[in-house]
């Protein structure tokens, strides 16, 4: 027991050193988790509670049914979920987290080993539970207005269920190491997993779903009802869970009750001593492996792919930039068509654009009398979601870039390329792509609402536009934590980056309060089928000029500010 | 060809570097000598203008670090002690890369990058991503990246940190040459038999000052001794040390 307490040590030291040294990136991810956490919790629960208070109230034989089926359904979709969350998780706490040498040469003992390494990976996996396990038992406790013994009950029974999958995913994960070859495997596994998942939402999409609900096919509630088929195998530990807490929630006890209760906690006491049987039995074969891996990876490199032809056309393309900029462009293409993280996030935006314009394209906009109010509210709300997507790309993509670059930014400092420069290339280097997917995206999706052509004009400016801005805002923050981002870039961006996202929502909710002027003028002009006046016109030419005027200011600030900072940048 | 005059660097309550001043002439080896710690760290890195100087100046051949950089930064080339450097590029893109950021000629820096890449031996692994490469062989890259432009000024902090005997052989035999070329060098090093060897003239550098400077002679006679090797020297002149006799 003693041995555990100290492997555990260092986790709990460094958390309370962050805490007591009052570490600014420590304080920002804080407030930032449970600030979200705290938010989401509260509206997922608000939102089953008022759900289920609306069903409750249609009908309470069908909410009964659809209570316990639904929520049947909702644990067996977490228990797979936390069964692939353990496997990822495991593969780093046994295998790939950077103190194993330190812990797997000290005499230590295997079974303080295996319980350290297990504590940590249910307490990573644990968010599942916090996220998605409060709102389910708090909203039902609440709608059974069942006494503060519930709270804690379901949280213990929830507690239990959640350690099985866990463990399952952690025996996978030791049996399949002691297999393959982890980094490789982690590798494999995520990209087949992105790209299996990238595939499967588009086609789902082009299924078009929305039949299936159509009242035709589903005639009344019952049958709807009976038409869920949540698996409740009276040896899955779904069913143990639900008929515990339903059972408790009814007042409907029996010895039933008392068994289920006993078969969740029986079956997590088991899996944890069959897995530390697994673990004493299989680990070390893995490990070895992982260390062959290592040796064998660094005498024979992986040949780069090779892009040759690539770059050469788009040498050609830049073929009128200076040296530096050129070898500054090609150097990041090639660093972000090496990594896997940013070709995942390619695929997964390339099958959303997908998704999206083919959403928009089967859209029934042709309701009778409504046809143009429709078209012109979509068109606008589409522009809105059109510059969250460029935003959310910003944020997603060129903030990390840009702080990625830290841990690498002496080459540049130390040689003679101007921040001006620097600040330049990084810009058209973002700006290029970003600029065509929001015309591709604003053009074609007016297209199938079928706006008139000024207006397509008027909207693709402001993609452009508005596109600019966030781009140099998405630099000039970047720039303003490469000092702090130095170490782990990507896990000191993401707070950055929700700030970024903040402001860049700011400048959309601006740009689209102005867009609303435009939007009217035309609603009524098509409503009246009268030719614009001078006046409209004047006043569509003023909002153009107004956000020409905020988004160049916005733009030229956050240069300023990058160069600035650039050239304040203290590299220690 | 390196003048620094009254440099100082804070970071809160603590000063790295305190009021160090130095000069360096043209084809001289220059060696910072220094416990960890020392700033020597410090002083190179406000030398290539990662760290501004809180006061005094750096010239680098004559322009000002802090106020005229790019040209100061032209003429010269910089190793970092563990420098990172783009795993997803191969060794050939990163030093095309850096041809590009230093305006290299296309035929120079083809025949200089190659001719390097042979000595270091890491023509047959040109290809290959940085990010496949042991830390020692990244260092032989980032030694090349520097000697292939011909810089004026080679600045190196700790270049032997990673490399085999075999690699602080080659290092020593390139810095004679690029010295006879007419190349100023300044390298930091905390292992005294190498800089004993190497360098021209060393400056020992202790709780962010410079103790005593000069060549192996100047030093023996500035620490009034008698010792004929320069770690006596070093460790005389720096007072955290205590000889093993004190001790028991």
């Amino acid at each position: 027991m003693k041995e555990l307490f100290i492997l555990l040590a260092p986790r709990f030291w460094s958390l309370r050193n962050d805490i007591i040294r009052f570490e600014r990136s420590f304080y920002k991810k804080l407030i930032f988790y449970i600030g979200l956490g705290g938010i989401f919790i509260f509206l997922i629960t608000r939102l089953l509670g008022l759900g289920m208070a609306k069903l409750q109230n249609l009908s309470p034989e069908v909410f009964n049914l659809l209570l316990v089926k639904g929520y049947s359904l909702i644990f067996i979709i977490i228990f797979f979920i936390q069964i692939i969350n353990g496997f990822v998780l495991a593969l780093n706490t046994y295998y790939q987290s950077r103190e194993l040498e330190v812990l797997f040469t000290s005499p230590v003992n295997r079974t303080s080993l295996f319980l350290s390494r297990l504590l940590e990976t249910h307490i990573r996996a644990s968010w599942m539970l916090i996220i998605f396990g409060i709102p389910l038992l708090v909203s039902s406790g609440l709608l059974y207005q069942a006494k503060p013994f519930y709270f804690i009950y379901s949280l213990a029974l929830f507690l239990a269920f959640s350690i099985i999958p866990v463990n399952i995913g952690i025996g996978i994960a030791i049996f399949t190491a002691s297999v393959f070859h982890v980094g490789k495997f982690k590798k494999f596994l995520f990209s087949g997993g992105i790209i299996a998942a990238a595939l499967l939402l588009t086609l789902l999409r082009l299924f078009k779903p929305e039949r299936l609900v159509t009242p035709e096919l589903f005639a009344n509630l019952t049958l709807f009802v009976s038409e869920i088929k949540a698996p409740a195998f009276i040896l899955l530990p779904n069913r143990w869970l639900s008929e515990a807490i339903f059972n408790f929630l009814g007042k409907a006890y029996s010895m039933d009750t008392l068994i289920f209760i006993s078969l969740l906690f029986l079956t997590s006491y088991i899996t944890t001593v069959f897995l530390e049987v697994v673990f004493r039995r299989r680990h070390y074969r893995g490990w070895g492996l992982l260390q062959e891996g290592g040796v064998i990876l660094r005498g024979k490199g992986p040949h780069a792919p090779r892009i040759t032809r690539f770059t050469k056309v788009f040498q050609r393309f830049t073929k009128k930039l200076d040296a530096e900029s050129r070898m500054l462009l090609i150097k990041d293409l090639l660093c972000q068509l090496r990594d896997t993280k940013s070709i995942h996030q390619i695929l997964i935006l390339l099958s959303l654009i997908i998704i999206y314009l083919f959403s928009i394209a089967s859209l029934p906009l042709n309701w009778e009398g409504y046809s143009v109010q429709l078209r012109y509210m979509i068109s606008f709300f589409n522009l809105g979601l059109i510059l969250i997507i460029i935003a959310s790309l910003c944020s997603r993509l060129i903030y990390p870039a840009v702080v990625s670059e830290g841990s690498s930014l002496w080459i540049i400092k130390t040689s003679p390329m101007t921040p001006g420069r620097y600040v330049l290339t990084k810009f058209l280097f973002f700006f290029v792509p970003l600029f065509i997917i929001g015309q591709l995206l604003t053009i074609s999706t007016s297209f199938f609402i079928g706006i008139e052509k000024p207006m397509i004009l008027l909207k693709s400016i402001t993609a452009a536009m508005v596109s600019f801005s966030l781009v140099s805002m998405s630099i000039a923050f970047g720039i303003s934590e490469l000092g702090y981002a130095t170490g782990d870039s990507v896990r000191d961006a993401k707070a950055g980056s929700a700030i970024q996202m903040i402001s860049s929502v700011s400048l959309i909710l601006f740009t689209l309060a102005l867009e609303l002027i435009p939007v009217f003028l035309y609603f009524l002009k098509e409503a009246e089928k009268a030719a614009f006046t001078r006046k409209a016109w004047l006043m569509i030419g003023a909002v153009v000029a107004v956000l020409f005027l905020v988004n160049f200011c916005i733009s030229a600030i956050s240069m300023r500010m990058s160069i600035k900072r650039y050239e304040k940048l203290q590299l220690s | 060809m390196i003048e620094i005059r009254d440099c100082t660097k804070r970071y809160g309550d603590l000063i790295a570097v305190n009021n160090l001043s130095l000069s360096v002439k043209e084809s001289e080896i220059f060696g910072l000598l220094g416990p960890n710690g020392a700033g020597k760290s410090t002083t190179i890195k406000m030398m290539v203008g990662l760290i501004k100087p809180d006061s005094g100046f750096i010239k680098i051949g004559g322009h000002d670090i802090s106020l005229d950089p790019v040209n100061a930064k032209r003429i010269m080339a910089y190793v970092p002690e563990k420098g990172y450097v783009y795993e997803k590029l191969t060794a050939w893109e990163y030093l095309t890369f850096i041809s590009g950021l230093y305006g290299l000629e296309e035929e120079t820096f083809k025949k200089n990058a190659l001719e390097y890449l042979e000595i270091f031996g890491l023509s047959n692994w040109k290809d290959e991503v940085i990010g496949s490469f042991s830390m020692g062989m990244k260092q032989r890259l980032l030694l090349t990246s520097a000697f292939m432009r011909n810089p004026a000024v080679i600045i190196l902090d700790e270049p032997h940190n990673g490399l085999d005997p075999k690699g602080v052989k080659l290092l020593k035999d390139i810095l004679f040459r690029l010295r006879s070329g007419g190349t100023t060098i300044i390298l930091s090093t905390h292992i005294i038999a190498i800089a004993e060897q190497i360098c021209d003239k060393i400056a020992i550098i202790n709780r962010g000052s410079v103790t005593a400077q000069g060549t192996n002679e100047d030093l023996r006679h500035y620490a009034r001794s008698s010792d004929k090797n320069l770690e006596d020297i070093f460790l005389r002149l720096t007072s955290d040390y205590e000889s093993p006799g004190a001790l028991s």
